[in-house]
């Protein structure tokens, strides 16, 4: 108890606080700028740390990469550019919902999903981190692999009307993938003799290209076709009316947002599942609870909820074994690890015994950054609602030199921004002939994590199937997969045979 | 479409040896060193190079700047520091086996000719490991246990280097000892703690864990025995003829002018007594070992010839 | 079967093309990758698990057959209405060229100018011809980039 009232006056102390603050505006403007992103935002911000208090500097990581998931949410609603990729859910309600000119609702829903699905998520970690931990242990590469099918179903869930399409993108992402030095036998794959390549492209380069300079790319040349035949260039104005959020609404939103965080908080304790993929399963989700009325896809709210709380919801989750066990759950909560080895604090089982004043000042400090992150996110808002309202003429560069600077701050290295460039220009002409760059991420994502699994899990099981069968856990999962492909599927299917009836 | 990326990446280079190539200097330093990190901020690597940087700074009489260039295992900052200017202005500081072991099985444009070695500052704790509940007390008895039963055993890896290093083991054994690939020693660390693999190759996450005895460590890579695990064995003491060492190493271009060397191993001599250093290594048991100049040397030119041989056996 | 296709016949010829076109360019990659680039970029042998060469041959087969596929379907199915009319190519390669040129400026001459350069050629292709707007948004660039990197990034 004591160590509690400590560690709590701890975090309240002006340094914690200071660090805490600092932490959530870095990662909100990195989160809204769409080309800088979090690993970005963490490769900046880790070497501050060094001269920070143990407590401020971990709160300082934690403010960042919390704020970079909520801000995420604004490029999506406002330029149909996600800031992170796990955002990129969020442009398929977000972005109609402001061309409607309910942009300040849209943000307003994405800001408080955020902030619920992140409050709720952090104080399940403070409550059941040690079961859910032991829970993470079971997860062998069996398991993973079990998990990696499922996740990879979303690909023909998210295809919408061309399956087909849907899955030649997301191959397409899982080819790309397997760039770089081949996991198990170390021999490089596909490198063309580039060093640079050899652990694999850049996933900044990937998400920041695809997402980000495709979509310039698109509407720079939607802006220079108007301009040539002489179109008024429309700008998004607030609807002055219809952008608050009504108890009616909330009452909406609620089960979603909590179906949500549950989705976030299993896509967290899960290693290596990471937000995107928990936004993106979280959406799907929210679709297929979808009642009558709701329009999914068009600018539903429901929709910007679904995402921004998973997202949020995935990373105090993450931590969940890295404190209970001292091992990561997610990339974040990898360079926390770095960040308590700098100060001397080694994570592990015992962490809570030696050091129980700076944990519980851990906990508290993420509270406050929750609503550190409520109050910038607030604030914030009122500005970037306005965005829509600046011309496109604007946007397009300062977009374009972000897309440079985001892909470049990673590592450092001028070949991540020559990878972003390239892969746009592929995003470009995907997107041109119909191909999803959002289903060509997930495969991208899932890709490598899934094909390692079933490398160890044919390793681990002596090249026998039948193992399989001594894993409940993954035979729920692939049980999971199956009525997935068959529910994913079928409506799509009976979706586009009733639009080519009505064609 | 991989021109364009080769021809520019090709000008950069340019420019960055042509900025480098300054005049003749009157003496070194006359301007800030730079430390190339090849891994992440935050890492090992990283922050023992960071820790050293004060006293270096000090002794050399110029601030050093930290740059982390991260990738292909610290093989990224390794070519790109071949190809830069040999005045010592530039020092990377990666893992020993990059240089060591690494071109013997990737085909990379850089050998452990290329450079000339500084220092190296502290030994990864490098060790397999395994839950308690197997009974083993050494890497003897998992290996007594993989030929009375027979069946192929499986292991969390994460390096080539430990693949060859079990692989011989094995190939000298007679016993069948399948490495799984692991993303990193925290992985690998989980995989065993949840059951899934029978013993674990780890460079220093299981620290934690086997303090507090959920795992036991059943032998060291190095030639030492490791602070805190006194009763475990090295492979050598079990009669096999491999110390894999792992160390933080600083290199620098072949072909600097004597005076350079002389006083950067000066500088790195000073820094092993550093307070502060010993500190880090010691937070992450990384011991006190610190050889400079001809030591580290002859010491990386000897590892990387065991490791040829080992690579070789192991094919 | 909807009015549109009995009373008026939609020519499939535009259609037929575009799968042409895409069988042969995409369907053409997959070949050249599982016959080519992977067997000559990847090496095999001596796995447990799986050769380094199965993921990235399987997925470009499944490309590969996804593309005949759809060739197939889009010989005998109805015409799907065609998609508004795309603009001409050259809107977003000229866009591709601005952008490429600016990185090689930021690859030679470092982030402020590089940037600079980067941001008024964007703003060049995109039509922009206000003297403020060209000379004010490179200086701000510059500007901002200036300053990020003075901050030790």
């Amino acid at each position: 108890m004591e160590n509690i009232l400590l560690g709590a006056s701890d975090a309240f102390s002006l340094a914690a606080v200071t660090a805490v603050f600092g932490g959530i505006l870095l990662g909100y403007i990195v989160g809204v700028v769409p080309g800088l992103s979090r690993p970005a935002a963490l490769a900046v911000a880790v070497p501050l740390t060094y001269y920070m208090t143990p407590i401020a500097a971990i709160a300082f990581l934690v403010g960042v990469t919390k704020a970079s998931a909520a801000g995420g949410a604004t490029g999506a609603i406002m330029l149909n550019t996600p800031g992170e990729p796990s955002s990129a859910a969020t442009c398929y309600d977000g972005y109609p919902l402001a061309r409607a000119g309910k942009a300040a609702k849209a943000l307003k829903i994405a800001l408080y999903s955020s902030v619920f699905g992140d409050t709720v998520s952090t104080l399940v970690l403070i409550a059941l981190a040690m079961p859910l931990a032991s829970f993470a242990l079971k997860m062998g590469p069996v398991e993973m692999t079990a998990v990696m099918i499922f996740a990879l179903t979303f690909i023909a869930a998210l295809s919408g009307t061309s399956l087909s399409k849907g899955l030649v993108s997301g191959i397409f992402g899982i080819l790309l993938a397997t760039v770089g030095l081949d996991p198990e036998s170390a021999t490089p794959r596909l490198t063309f003799g580039m060093i640079e390549l050899f652990d694999g492209i850049p996933l900044v380069s990937a998400t920041v290209g695809m997402l980000a300079f495709t979509e310039m790319l698109v509407q720079a040349e939607a802006y220079i076709r108007a301009r040539k035949s002489g179109e008024e260039i429309q700008r998004m104005e607030l609807l002055p009316d219809d952008n608050g959020v009504s108890l009616k609404e909330v009452r909406e939103v609620a089960p979603t947002a909590v179906r949500s965080t549950l989705v976030g908080i299993a896509a967290g304790i899960i290693p290596g599942l990471g937000p995107t993929i928990g936004a993106f399963l979280s959406y799907v989700v929210a679709k297929k609870f979808a009642k009558p009325g709701d329009r999914f896809g068009e600018g539903d709210i429901k929709g910007v909820a679904a995402t921004e709380a998973a997202d949020n919801a995935v990373l105090p989750a993450s931590f969940i074994p890295l404190f209970a066990i001292g091992l990561p759950g997610s990339v974040s909560a990898a360079i926390l690890v770095a960040a308590f080895m700098m100060h001397g604090v080694v994570p592990g089982p015992l962490i809570f015994e030696q050091h129980p004043r700076l944990m519980y000042g851990i906990y508290v400090s993420m509270l406050v950054a929750s609503l550190c992150m409520l109050i910038v996110g607030r604030v914030g808002l009122t500005f970037f609602a306005r965005i829509g309202s600046v011309p496109a003429v604007i946007i397009i560069p300062v977009v374009i030199v972000f897309c440079t600077l985001g892909s470049f701050l990673e590592h450092h290295a001028m070949f991540s921004v020559y990878a972003m460039m390239v892969l746009g220009v592929v995003g470009y002409f995907m997107q041109r002939y119909g191909y999803s760059v959002v289903t060509f991420l997930i495969g991208f994502v899932i890709g490598p994590l899934f094909e390692l699994s079933l490398r160890q899990s044919i390793i681990v099981t002596n090249h026998q199937p039948e193992a399989v069968l001594q894993h409940p856990i993954a035979i729920a999962f692939l049980v999971m997969a199956v009525v997935a492909v068959i529910f994913f599927v079928k409506p799509a299917g009976k979706l586009a045979q009733a639009q080519r009836a009505g064609g | 479409m991989n021109l364009l990326p080769r021809m520019l990446l090709g000008l950069g280079a340019l420019t960055i040896a042509a900025a480098g190539s300054a005049p003749a200097m009157a003496e070194y330093p006359e301007k800030p060193v730079t430390i190339i990190v090849g891994f992440g901020a935050g890492g090992g690597v990283d922050t023992v190079s960071r820790a050293a940087a004060n006293a270096l700074s000090e002794k050399l009489g110029q601030p050093i700047t930290i740059k982390n260039q991260p990738g292909a295992g610290g093989g990224l900052a390794a070519t790109t520091l071949k190809a830069m200017p040999a005045d010592g202005y530039n020092i990377v500081a990666t893992t020993s086996t990059t240089l060591t072991f690494d071109p013997h099985t990737q085909d990379l444009a850089f050998n452990v000719d290329d450079f000339d070695y500084i220092a190296a500052f502290g030994v990864f704790p490098e060790a397999l490991i395994s839950l308690p509940s197997r009974g083993w007390k050494t890497f003897a008895d998992t290996v007594a246990e993989a030929k009375s039963n027979g069946a192929p055993m499986s292991y969390a890896s994460t390096t080539s280097v430990d693949r060859v290093v079990v692989g011989m083991i094995a190939k000298q054994e007679g016993v069948t000892l399948n490495p799984t690939p692991t993303k990193g020693g925290a992985e690998a660390v989980a995989q065993t703690l949840g059951g899934h693999v029978d013993f674990a190759y780890s460079s220093g996450t299981y620290y934690a864990q086997a303090e507090a005895g959920n795992l036991n460590v059943l032998a060291v890579f190095g030639d030492e025995r490791i602070d805190g695990f006194p009763e475990t064995p090295t492979l050598q003491e079990l009669g096999y003829d491999i110390a894999s060492m792992n160390m933080v190493l600083f290199l620098i271009p072949k072909g600097a002018p004597e005076e350079v060397k002389t006083k950067l191993t000066e500088a790195f001599a000073e820094a092993a007594k550093d307070e502060q250093l010993l500190e880090t290594l010691k937070q992450r048991n990384m011991g006190s070992f610190v050889p400079v100049g001809e030591e580290i040397s002859a010491l990386v030119h000897k590892q990387s010839a065991q490791f040829k041989a080992a690579v070789e056996a192991s094919k | 079967m909807n009015g549109d296709t009995q009373g008026r016949r939609v020519s499939r010829l535009p259609q037929f093309r575009r799968a042409l076109g895409e069988l042969i360019v995409v369907g053409g990659a997959s070949l050249a990758m599982i016959f080519w680039i992977i067997p000559a970029q990847t090496s095999s042998g001596g796995e447990l698990g799986l050769s380094p060469q199965l993921v990235p041959t399987v997925c470009s087969a499944a490309i590969g057959l996804l593309t005949l596929f759809r060739f197939i379907a889009a010989l005998v199915s109805t015409p799907a209405p065609e998609p508004g009319d795309v603009a001409p190519l050259h809107y977003a390669f000229s866009i591709i060229v601005a952008t490429a040129a600016g990185i090689a400026g930021i690859a030679f001459w470092g982030w402020p100018i590089g940037g600079a350069i980067l941001s008024l050629l964007v703003l060049l292709v995109l039509g922009e011809r206000r003297p403020l707007m060209l000379a004010a948004m490179p200086v701000l660039v510059a500007v901002l980039l200036f300053l990020i990197q003075k901050t030790g990034i």
